[in-house]
């Protein structure tokens, strides 16, 4: 018991470093004007791992957060939760310790991830641009996306395995 | 089968019974020789010194290093000691350089605000740090650490020493959003300083990853140039006058006049600037 206990204190304390880390560091820097999201990486890690419940719920949980600390109305709960919904309905069509598998569905996630923002912006400016600049940010946010999940790929495995094994295994077979 | 009488072991033993004499034999040799080398006869004292030399010169190695071996422990609690207080001087002065670096950062943050006071010394201004920037890829905010409880209003101006940075678009009560000039829902009246002409200056989705503006609404006859310097004209509600925006890069002409532009590069870089302060009055 205390164990599990334990294990969700480390759950709750990996998702505060995460947030800790992309607030204060990642979000100072960009490339070409876009910013890699280690956000959206867990929600996409969790999704993938643990199936519906988990990952519906936790995009939920993740995306209700961000809206608190950046107060954006609500924009980013709906577009955590889509993309968390959308990559746990298809979460069996992939094994979860495979890194190509990742990479495919991180470049998935961040193309909704950013044409739901995309879009959200719109409705809330009226300001559009033309589709050839939604393609570079799907494009270069999703490189970036791909290339941090690729590097931690084998670190974040040993974790959830970690945590599975602590917490009982909720991972989708 | 095992025969009665063990051939093997008899001949093991005769193996170890010769190899026993013989090194008794060169221990006797030794220490005979030992003994006779103080022998008044010359030969047998020359005779005995051969012979024992070899175990002289064995003997010295081994006395050496013993005593190199007393002189390390008896010399190491001493380097221990010295060590010590080595580690602890270098602790001391390396907590030192750390709080002096602090300090000097601070120096250069209130240098900063020092100048910011100066160029805006007719204007009541509020610093403030930067917390935090945007998640997305489609604005350009950032949040800073004054509010409500500050004296903070919406649609307040923010600048820089440089020159204008955005304004406030939401306050809480210990924190402040503001939207930079960068993004594309902000536009700001402004004058161009060498025709004295207005036009609006406008945040653009294509142009933010460049850290670039476009230039809007320029009077058809209007006769700009590249390098010319963009100030606020204080129409509107947001921004006071007569502070410095950007700088004219690139003039692109449409097929008719009337859809001519110009890109402005902004004063401030606002991906790099960490203070602020927000004019109250």
């Amino acid at each position: 018991m205390l164990k599990k206990f334990l294990t969700f204190v480390y759950i709750v304390l990996f998702i505060f470093i995460i947030f800790l880390f992309q607030t204060m560091i990642i979000d100072g820097k960009e490339l070409f004007g876009i910013k890699p999201n280690l956000i959206l990486i867990t929600v996409i890690v969790a999704s993938l791992w643990y199936g519906a419940y988990v990952g519906v719920t936790y995009s939920l949980i993740i995306g209700i957060i961000t809206d608190l600390i950046f107060g954006n109305y609500g924009t980013f709960t709906i577009c955590y939760f889509i993309t968390g919904t959308v990559i746990s309905l298809i979460n069996n069509n992939y094994r979860k310790e495979n890194k190509i598998a990742l990479v495919y569905v991180t470049l998935i996630a961040s193309s909704i991830f950013e044409i739901l923002q995309y879009f959200i912006h719109l409705i809330n400016t009226g300001i559009y641009s033309n589709i050839f600049t939604l393609l570079i940010h799907i494009v270069l946010s999703s490189l970036l996306n791909i290339i941090i999940v690729y590097i931690v790929h084998s670190l974040l495995y040993k974790l959830l395995r970690y945590f599975d094994k602590n917490i009982g295994d909720y991972s989708v077979k | 089968m095992k025969y009665r009488y063990d051939f093997d072991g008899k001949k093991r033993k005769k193996k170890h019974i010769i190899i026993f004499v013989l090194f008794s034999f060169i221990i006797a040799v030794f220490i005979t020789a030992f003994l006779l080398k103080e022998s008044n006869n010359s030969f047998i004292s020359k005779t005995s010194n051969i012979v024992i030399y070899p175990v002289k010169i064995v003997s010295n190695a081994l006395g050496s290093v013993f005593k190199n071996a007393g002189v390390y422990f008896s010399n190491k609690e001493k380097v221990n000691k010295e060590k010590e207080n080595l580690e602890n001087e270098v602790k001391e002065l390396k907590a030192k350089l750390l709080e002096s670096n602090s300090i000097l950062e601070e120096n250069e943050s209130l240098k900063k605000m020092l100048d910011i006071k100066k160029t805006y010394q007719h204007f009541n201004i509020k610093y403030s740090r930067i917390l935090y920037r945007e998640h997305d890829n489609w604005s350009k905010t950032f949040t800073i650490d004054l509010g409500k409880n500050d004296g903070i209003k919406l649609n307040q101006a923010v600048v820089h020493n440089d020159g204008l940075v955005g304004y406030i678009s939401k306050v809480n009560d210990t924190t402040s959003v503001v939207t930079t000039i960068l993004d594309p829902s902000s536009s700001v009246s402004v004058v161009i300083s060498t025709t004295n002409e207005p036009a609006i200056l406008q945040g653009d989705l294509d142009l933010k990853s460049k850290n670039e503006l476009k230039l809007t609404f320029i009077q058809l006859d209007s006769d700009i140039s590249i390098a010319d310097m963009l100030y606020t004209s204080g129409l509107g509600t947001n921004y006071p006058n007569s502070i410095p925006v950007g700088k004219i890069t690139k003039i692109v002409n449409g097929k008719n006049d009337i859809n001519r532009y110009a890109i402005v590069e902004p004063c401030v870089d606002i991906k790099k600037i960490s203070e602020v302060g927000v004019i109250i009055n």
